[in-house]
């Protein structure tokens, strides 16, 4: 790597233990910097949130870590190779992980296709005519997410909390090394919210995730680490008490949202 | 809708076949020589639903394949005779096929195209071969075609050799050939690739985002949809003893859609049904009613797109029965 540790901010924690790095990420659209400059790490095993407000930057950064959007510059590292502008298919493979904010679940199979299809996301196209081995720990998930007795309805016909789960567990089917989860509360009742965030703390014991969240009182609950977003801009990062007090984040975005 | 338990895919099917098996010899070879004939076509609408009804990709020149297929068998046996040239013609329209729609495929979905534009694409490389097929008079024979094309002699070539020269044989090696279609679809269909076409026709986005290259997905699918159709020309054209444009043209694409959207996208059973049951009701009708045969065609297609869109197959019971997904 060219790009010496001292440029990183302060909002990085050590180099040596992050999975995912990310150096100076701009993106432009027209006129507006989604992203400016945006330096962030991500360490082994943690769970970082990301908040801010509407228009933050937030899923933009989703968008280009993930390849769906070029960078206009700056890189995106993950455990030490360069996956810039690869194709999300290519980082898919490479081990990133993502959940959609809006659920994207495959209707027209069941909730177990749905995760034998996820699980199946990295081999290579000739192994996908031969019967398949790695499906043990689908009944795991199903499990853990509380989706075995559905398992073989057609996941059309889940609730809306429940294709967050699945889409969740399909992410997991997925193995990835590095979970982006984009607003995994979305559209939750008061109790499916509860449940999600016993089921982020159970997950983050052995995945390190990002989760792009509004609901502060979620990201309290579960985050060990917070990063501010604003205008494109890392505003603040570190435990979520000491972001609170932070001046220009209660200006920003605290005092406005709740 | 739930079926009885007594009712299952294995009985249906016998006696769907044993039903297939004797209905040659009920009838009279006319009528024998038609069905063998939409059994060919058929094939075409099974193919195209692996790529349409189930991959959620429209291809409005599939008669391209088929007319590929045709001439392939066409040239090669018209000149020499025997099964080894057979055997060579189908392969030739099989491999033409499919290398075709891997180089349309190729640029297409390489080149990010998709939707609509997609099937304009498929359309226009089916009257280029159209065109094509009538300016290479050398070739091709131009507008009269070629003709004869002899019958498919099979069987081991310079021992026991086998000439499907009746109707009645020709229509036992078409089901035979459509039945393995079928199964080969539905394998692949049933298999990890399938669900991932299926995946992809439900949110292509969210399919690349699990790691599937989604160009490549398509590409196969294009291809072996293709092969499917280059091998039911390759059985028509010694069927009906000659080839000409017609084979590739507008119409053919434009009744294989048809077939699928009446039988059922996705089923693999319904293209088929589609395709028998369109050919049976023109047969019928057009006999009384030859002037608005194609009008009746038109108000059932419509009666069937407002009140049954999922096609008169598509459904859970027919899904359980076939056991295609």
């Amino acid at each position: 790597m060219a790009e010496p540790a001292e440029r990183l901010t302060q909002s990085t924690v050590a180099t040596s233990s992050s999975i995912l790095q990310i150096h100076g990420l701009t993106r432009r659209f027209g006129g507006l910097r989604a992203l400016d400059a945006v330096d962030l790490a991500v360490g082994r095993d943690e769970l970082l949130a990301i908040i801010g407000p509407n228009g933050a930057g937030k899923s933009t950064l989703f968008n280009v870590v993930t390849g769906y959007l070029p960078p206009d510059s700056g890189r995106v590292i993950l455990d030490g190779d360069d996956i810039t502008a690869l194709s999300p298919d290519r980082i898919s493979r490479l081990g990133v992980g993502r959940k959609f904010q809006v659920p994207s679940v495959f209707d027209g199979l069941t909730i177990r296709q749905n995760l034998e299809v996820s699980a199946r996301g990295h081999s290579p196209l000739r192994s996908l005519f031969r019967s398949h081995d790695g499906f043990d720990q689908l009944d795991a998930i199903l499990s853990r997410l509380r989706l075995s007795e559905k398992a073989n309805l057609p996941a059309g016909l889940l609730s809306h909390g429940e294709k967050q789960w699945l889409e969740i567990a399909m992410v997991l089917a997925n193995r990835p090394r590095l979970l982006l989860l984009d607003e995994p509360t979305a559209g939750m009742t008061l109790g499916e919210t509860k449940r999600t965030e016993e089921l982020l703390r159970d997950i983050g014991q052995e995945h390190t995730i990002v989760l792009i969240e509004h609901d502060v009182r979620f990201v309290r609950e579960v985050a060990q680490r917070v990063v501010v977003l604003h205008r494109g801009r890392v505003l603040a990062s570190g435990p979520i008490d000491e972001v609170e007090r932070d001046e220009r984040v209660r200006d920003v975005y605290l005092g406005r949202e709740e | 809708m739930s079926l009885p338990s007594w009712l299952t895919g294995r009985r249906v099917g016998g006696v769907i076949l044993l039903l297939a098996a004797v209905f040659p010899w009920t009838v009279d070879p006319f009528e024998v020589s038609l069905v063998a004939k939409t059994l060919t076509f058929a094939m075409v609408a099974v193919s195209l639903d692996l790529i349409w009804g189930v991959a959620g990709i429209l291809s409005f020149g599939h008669a391209a394949f088929f007319g590929i297929g045709a001439y392939a068998v066409g040239l090669i046996t018209r000149d020499f005779s025997g099964a080894g040239p057979a055997y060579l013609g189908l392969l030739t329209a099989i491999v033409l096929a499919a290398l075709v729609a891997t180089a349309v495929g190729y640029f297409t979905f390489y080149g990010g195209v998709s939707g609509a534009y997609f099937a304009i694409i498929t359309l226009a490389v089916s009257l280029i071969l159209s065109q094509l097929a009538q300016t290479w008079v050398g070739l091709t024979g131009g507008h009269n075609g070629l003709y004869p094309v002899p019958f498919l002699t099979l069987g081991i070539p310079g021992i026991a050799e086998f000439t499907f020269d009746t109707d009645i044989r020709i229509y036992y090696l078409t089901l035979v050939v459509l039945i393995g279609v079928f199964l080969l679809s539905r394998a692949v269909v049933r298999s990890g690739f399938g669900q991932a076409l299926v995946a992809m026709e439900n949110d292509e986005s969210r399919v690349r985002f699990l790691g599937y290259d989604t160009r490549r997905l398509k590409l196969v699918v294009f291809s072996l949809s293709g092969a499917i159709a280059g091998l039911a020309g390759g059985l028509y054209a010694p069927m009906v003893g000659f080839v000409n444009p017609g084979v590739l043209g507008l119409l053919l694409s434009t009744q294989v859609i048809i077939w699928v959207a009446l039988g059922g996208r996705g089923t693999l059973v319904g293209p088929i049904v589609g395709a028998l049951a369109v050919a049976f009701l023109e047969d019928y009708l057009s006999g009384t009613f030859v002037e608005v045969w194609l009008l009746i065609l038109g108000v059932l297609v419509l009666v069937v797109a407002l009140f049954r869109p999922q096609g008169l197959l598509g459904g859970p019971a027919v899904r359980r029965l076939t056991g295609v997904r």
